[in-house]
């Protein structure tokens, strides 16, 4: 096998190698159209957030507009306290309400935004102040069963 | 006819490209050379002769320095070899080249190649002059025209030629043969002595050839020493040789079964091992 | 009963011993690998001998593995009526664990038993002492290239495999399920980032290739110079470098989940 033939197959071998890493990094991996330069977080604090985690989803309409960056307890009022990006594209007004949902029964638990009706933008640092925390649903079936058992007598 | 009297108003070292002074070597206890003396002059060509598995490969690669002795020194173009660090000693290799056993030829290149590898290592010839140098080589060897085959593809007299060529490549002041001979037809056999002899004198190299192959061997050298179980038990030039009386080697030169070297390794006698009743012991019953 | 136990010490000692040995190769090959930069090309001839001649058996294999994981993927996924999801299933399951460790195990048998047998063959031969007594250094000139070439070629093929199965999901999923492209596609994203998923994958799969190249060129080595002492050592890197990367696969795997 002479060097020619041997460095050209090398070279194919490293092409398609490095084809594939950047098929893994781009189209499957999504990093192209996550560049932190486009976007402003803002702050949104609840008092439970339920099972929403770091890079969860942050939709409005449905539509995803950005993601939680950071989850961190404020120590003073012991609330959640979560970062979002949010793609510079959208700019959402200051009364935005976000509540922690979950896309069906299973499914992953992400931040919907519902855009209010004020004049001004939502601008980097701000805080959401409008917010509903996550449905915790062992606190609901807990309040169904405290109930059912409260009319239960009541039936007899 | 070479003569091994040395001239004391030279150092030894200067005469004597080779020195081994009473070198013990064993592994764990069991000492496979005891007490063994050589020397090998600038420019002489030495047999180490000896039965198989008496340590002679042994001898070579404490002269290389792949092992060292257990006491004694080696001397090597006036350093000792066993202090050497590994960058010196790599530096000493550089003039010394051996020629194993099976040749021990690169199978992953061509002939060519394989002769062009130490040029390639250790020189930045260009590639021109490198290929010319190899087709020298080669020529001497009588194998020109197979540069381009490989390893594989050789008869094993052609292989231990090529081998012989790689040996000499980088013009080495000290060459080493470990059983040039073994397994290598009369024609192969007597072209391989007479390339090994003519190379040492063309090269004004010294040689030191481990063989057991002492037809061949009394043919082309300058000096013998024979070797047996670890210790050296005659040397001479090969006239001496011949006309030896020693029983060790006339056993060897005449290749007689039985001698000093038994032909039965040590044994409880052959008839208590089959248990044989002798008729005489058998009759007192 | 006490020969028994008497085995097992044995046994012991000597892996001990090994790993031993194994490390201090390892390091003595890290010390002489300036050749093998220095002269590319000896290393480049390697990825060819074990990256290119491997890239069949691993494309293959990749593809298959991906449909695979789709067909089964959609046998489960479909009774919580989460079948748009297999795009997630199998993106992840080869980035993080199977693209990886299949390569690993592949490579092992393929190339890494290829690189044991020559190496110890080269032994066996008196090769290697031939180029010792040419005051040319065999780790630096023959072992060193190997094991580049294995630490690079590695993640390159993992890569490919895992691309290759998820090329092999989306036939199943589009072309089998009837699963629309985009929804296959853009699930994925959605669930697959890069830095958790991929780049673990990928120091996963470097890992991988230093323990798998570093056990073939030691076995070769430290092999028997006999032709059973070389097959045995053959067999011995293809189930060491299974157990190997099994074992680090556990480790990284846990270090990375906590991460998160």
């Amino acid at each position: 096998m002479d060097r020619k033939t041997i460095d050209l197959w090398v070279g194919i071998f490293l092409m398609l190698g490095f084809g594939a890493l950047l098929f893994l990094a781009l189209k499957v991996g999504n990093l192209g159209s996550e560049r932190t330069g486009d976007v402003y977080t803002v702050e949104a604090r609840f008092e439970n957030i339920g099972g929403l985690k770091l890079k969860a989803p942050v939709k409005s309409a449905g539509v995803l507009v950005g993601r939680v960056t950071d989850i961190r307890l404020d120590a003073d009022k012991f609330q959640a306290v979560a970062t979002l990006s949010l793609d510079k594209r959208f700019g959402f007004p200051k009364d935005t309400g976000a509540s922690i949902l979950t896309s069906g029964l299973l499914g992953e638990v992400y931040i919907g935004l519902e855009a209010g009706g004020d004049d001004k933008k939502l601008a980097q640092g701000d805080r959401i102040t409008i917010t509903q925390s996550a449905v915790v649903l062992e606190r609901l079936i807990g309040q169904f069963m405290f109930n059912k058992a409260a009319e239960g007598p009541d039936k007899k | 006819m070479p003569t091994l009297t040395t001239n004391p108003a030279i150092p030894a070292s200067r005469v004597n490209f080779v020195e081994i002074n009473n070198v013990d070597f064993g592994y764990d206890k069991r000492l496979i050379l005891k007490g063994i003396s050589m020397a090998v002059p600038k420019g002489k060509l030495v047999a180490i002769m000896g039965g198989s598995g008496c340590g002679k490969t042994t001898l070579l690669r404490l002269i290389g320095g792949q092992l060292k002795p257990s006491s004694g020194t080696v001397e090597v173009a006036g350093q000792l070899v066993a202090d050497l660090d590994r960058e010196q000693l790599y530096a000493l290799r550089r003039k010394m080249s051996m020629l194993f056993q099976f040749g021990a030829l690169f199978t992953d290149m061509s002939v060519f190649d394989n002769i062009a590898f130490q040029l390639r290592e250790h020189t930045d010839l260009p590639e021109d002059m490198i290929r010319d140098l190899v087709l020298m080589k080669l020529n001497a060897v009588g194998l020109r025209g197979a540069a381009k085959l490989f390893p594989a593809e050789l008869s094993g007299g052609m292989a231990r030629r090529v081998a012989l060529a790689r040996a000499v490549a980088l013009d080495p002041e000290l060459i080493m043969y470990d059983e040039p001979f073994a397994g290598l037809d009369p024609i192969s056999l007597s072209a391989v002595g007479n390339t090994i002899r003519r190379l040492n004198d063309a090269l004004g190299a010294t040689s030191i050839v481990v063989t057991h192959d002492v037809v061949e061997s009394l043919q082309i050298v300058d000096y013998l020493y024979f070797v047996a179980d670890g210790k050296i038990v005659g040397q001479g030039t090969p006239e001496e040789i011949r006309a030896s009386t020693e029983p060790f080697i006339k056993q060897f030169v005449h290749a007689e079964m039985d001698g000093p070297v038994p032909f039965h390794y040590p044994a409880p006698k052959y008839a208590d091992d089959l248990d044989l009743q002798l008729p005489a012991a058998g009759a007192s019953r | 009963m006490i020969n028994g136990i008497r085995r097992i010490g044995s046994r012991g000692i000597d892996t001990i011993w090994r790993a031993g040995a194994m490390a201090r190769f390892f390091w003595l090959v890290l010390l002489n690998s300036g050749m093998s930069f220095r002269r590319l090309h000896l290393t480049v001839r390697e990825i060819y001998f074990a990256g290119v001649m491997s890239l069949v058996i691993i494309m293959v294999s990749g593809l298959f593995v991906g449909m695979v994981l789709g067909l089964q993927g959609f046998e489960t996924l479909q009774k919580y009526g989460a079948e748009e999801t297999m795009g997630v299933l199998v993106a992840l399951s080869l980035v993080r664990e199977l693209g990886p460790v299949v390569t690993a195990l592949l490579f092992a048998s393929r190339a890494g038993s290829a690189i044991t047998a020559e190496i110890g063959l080269m032994k066996a031969t008196e090769q290697l002492k031939a180029m010792d007594m040419m005051a040319i250094d065999p780790i630096a000139r023959v072992v060193a290239p190997r094991f580049w070439a294995g630490v690079i070629s590695m993640p390159i093929l993992a890569a490919l495999f895992s691309a290759m199965g998820i090329f092999g999901g989306y036939i199943v999923a589009v072309a089998v399920v009837g699963i629309d492209p985009g929804v296959f596609w853009a699930n994925m994203q959605s669930a697959v980032d890069f830095r958790y998923d991929v780049w673990n994958g990928i120091i996963k799969s470097i890992a991988f290739g230093i323990a798998v190249s570093i056990i073939a060129t030691f076995e070769g080595f430290d092999a028997d110079p006999t032709a059973e002492g070389v097959s045995r050592a053959t067999t011995r890197t293809v189930v060491t470098s299974a157990l190997t990367v099994l074992a680090i696969d556990l480790i990284l795997t846990a270090f990375m989940i906590r991460g998160l």
